[in-house]
């Protein structure tokens, strides 16, 4: 059973206007537990609209949404349970950071899960150093950077221990270093803990590096939902949705019409080291 | 190349070993402890620049923006604009009008509900003619490419297209100098190139000096000048190309190479024909077996 089943939703921010069109309209879609899904789409297309409605923060005008198959609009479901088991990483994170010290901060959503105050202390600390800013406990998370209010929001969600993780462009305002040590502890959490990602970006090359299935939406809708190579691959469909082909997919077909041909399933960074070094002078 | 010294020719932008720290205050406003954030900074920047400054998340950049357009004081030092000391509160107008800026979250400097009226909140503030003032909307929205969103509420649309209208107000506004603090972070790759093109086109045309952070390397090489910040102190600032060369300065800095160098220098290790620095495919795979 799919952890998340999207059906046919439907929602317009104009509310009062009964001709004003939707915003995201007739969308559908499922997400697998341990799945890594990436949504790509032009500014503007939908995407975060979409990804806020998965744990009831905005609610569809149409359409349902099922978690682990019961309904998140039943008036017998437990949001609230849901929102502990799906974390939330906004595109900005000070809109989510509240308290007057980091540590605090981040050690709210377990002591609202009901957490111990020792234990919460505890499990905020190890995800401060895991994040490598243990550092920064005892600072104002309004005095800090962009960068770093983005890991103190994620160190927050993280202390919930939550099963899915939804991260509206997780790397926006990263260092490249922090993007890439941020990526492979997600990576981590989704293969050796199991979790489930949904995540929202620009660079198509990370979501052939770490997802294993691709939304693409388009002007509000679903354009096309499925495996990342294959969609990657697809020129036309890329061109339609204002989007450009990643790194990857280039060498691909730039080795392809000179009769080269790599491994379809072998397009992340190392595989494309490997196969260069088989194939380069 | 031997120093240069500026003595008599006044900078666009003068700074003086500027120092900014940040106050750690209890609830009833007792200091408890202080942060510095930027490290006895002294840099001079000409009319008609392009700089591009870079550094790890916390490393001072946004808070240097800041203080060019007087929204953050010298804790001690001076910062200089067109010769007006940030420090005195009689130049704030003019420092303010020459120095536009876009923050790293545009929610923060939107303030109309639509969006025309809000690339136009700032040029009513200048008191400029309505005909004028249509014809520049129009020149700042066609340039970003957001001429379809002239009517939309702000309310309904994306960080990436917030982004975008935030760039359009301060476009409008033709200030002398233009501070971006990572104008592209939420923005799509086709979107991005055009952006920066259009920053380019405005500084090479009109002569309006750019400043952009940004963590990407693909946009430093937009301009003609790179600072690298680290730990609130200037540790580099030479040609976008020569910082490039410099891994040192880049692990500073936080700086990953883009995609194709990347892997151009990996296949250099493995002993390929490659100098390492390539950055388009053809180059890359020159060499084929």
């Amino acid at each position: 059973m799919p952890i998340f089943e999207v059906k046919n939703i439907s929602f317009r921010y104009d509310k009062y206007d009964e001709n004003a069109s939707y915003n995201i309209d007739d969308i559908s879609f499922s997400v697998d537990r341990g799945d890594f899904v990436a949504l790509i789409g032009k500014s503007g297309s939908g995407k975060s609209t979409i990804v806020s409605h998965l744990n009831g923060l905005k609610k569809a005008d149409k359409g349902d949404i099922l978690y682990e198959g019961k309904s998140i609009y039943d008036k017998d479901f437990d949001l609230t349970s849901l929102r502990f088991k799906c974390g939330v990483v906004f595109q900005h994170p000070e809109y989510q950071l509240f308290s007057e010290t980091v540590i605090e901060d981040v050690e709210f959503g377990a002591l609202k899960k009901g957490l111990s105050k020792d234990e919460a202390r505890l499990r905020a600390l190890e995800a401060l150093s895991f994040l490598g800013i243990e550092n920064l406990k005892d600072e104002v998370p309004f005095n800090l950077s962009g960068g770093e209010k983005r890991k103190v929001a994620f160190a927050g969600v993280l202390v919930m221990d939550p099963d899915v993780f939804i991260l509206d462009e997780p790397d926006a305002g990263l260092d490249s270093k922090t993007k890439n040590d941020f990526y492979m502890m997600i990576k981590n959490l989704n293969v050796l803990k199991g979790k489930t990602i949904v995540f929202i970006t620009h660079n198509l090359d990370d979501v052939i590096e770490y997802a294993n299935k691709v939304i693409v939406v388009n002007d509000g809708k679903v354009e096309r939902c499925g495996n990342p190579t294959d969609i990657l691959m697809n020129d036309e469909l890329l061109r339609k949705c204002g989007l450009v082909e990643p790194y990857a997919i280039d060498i691909y077909n730039y080795l392809k019409n000179r009769g080269i041909l790599i491994d379809k399933s072998k397009l992340r960074f190392n595989d494309i080291v490997q196969e260069l070094n088989r194939v380069l002078l | 190349m031997p120093p240069f010294i500026f003595t008599n020719i006044l900078s666009l932008i003068d700074i003086k070993n500027l120092i900014v720290d940040f106050e750690v205050a209890d609830a009833d406003g007792v200091a408890l402890s202080k942060k510095r954030v930027l490290n006895d900074i002294t840099l001079s920047i000409d009319d008609g620049e392009f700089v591009s400054i870079l550094g790890k998340n916390g490393s001072g950049k946004s808070t240097l923006a800041k203080c060019l357009n007087a929204l953050i004081l010298p804790t001690s030092g001076d910062v200089e604009i067109l010769g007006l000391n940030t420090k005195d509160e009689k130049n704030l107008m003019s420092i303010r009008q020459n120095v536009g800026m876009t923050f790293q979250n545009p929610d923060n400097q939107i303030v109309s509900s639509i969006v025309e009226e809000d690339i136009a909140f700032g040029l009513e503030n200048l008191g400029i003619e309505t005909e004028e003032m249509k014809a520049r909307i129009d020149t700042a929205m066609r340039s970003i490419g957001i001429l379809d969103l002239r009517n939309s509420m702000v309310s309904k649309l994306s960080g990436g297209q917030k982004q975008k209208v935030s760039i359009a107000g301060i476009l409008a506004m033709k200030p002398k100098i233009i501070v971006l603090d990572e104008p592209t972070s939420m923005i799509d790759k086709s979107s991005r190139v055009d952006l920066l093109n259009t920053v380019k086109y405005l500084n090479e045309h009109e002569n309006i000096t750019v400043i952009l952070i940004s963590h990407y390397v693909e946009e430093i090489m937009y301009g003609k000048r790179t600072i690298v910040l680290n730990d609130g102190r200037i540790i580099a600032d030479d040609i976008p190309s020569e910082i490039l060369l410099r891994k040192d300065i880049l692990d500073f800095a936080g700086i990953d190479m883009p995609y194709i160098p990347k892997l151009a220098t990996e296949l250099k290790n493995l002993g390929k024909k490659l100098k390492g620095n390539e950055t388009k495919v053809e180059s890359l795979c020159q060499y084929l077996k």
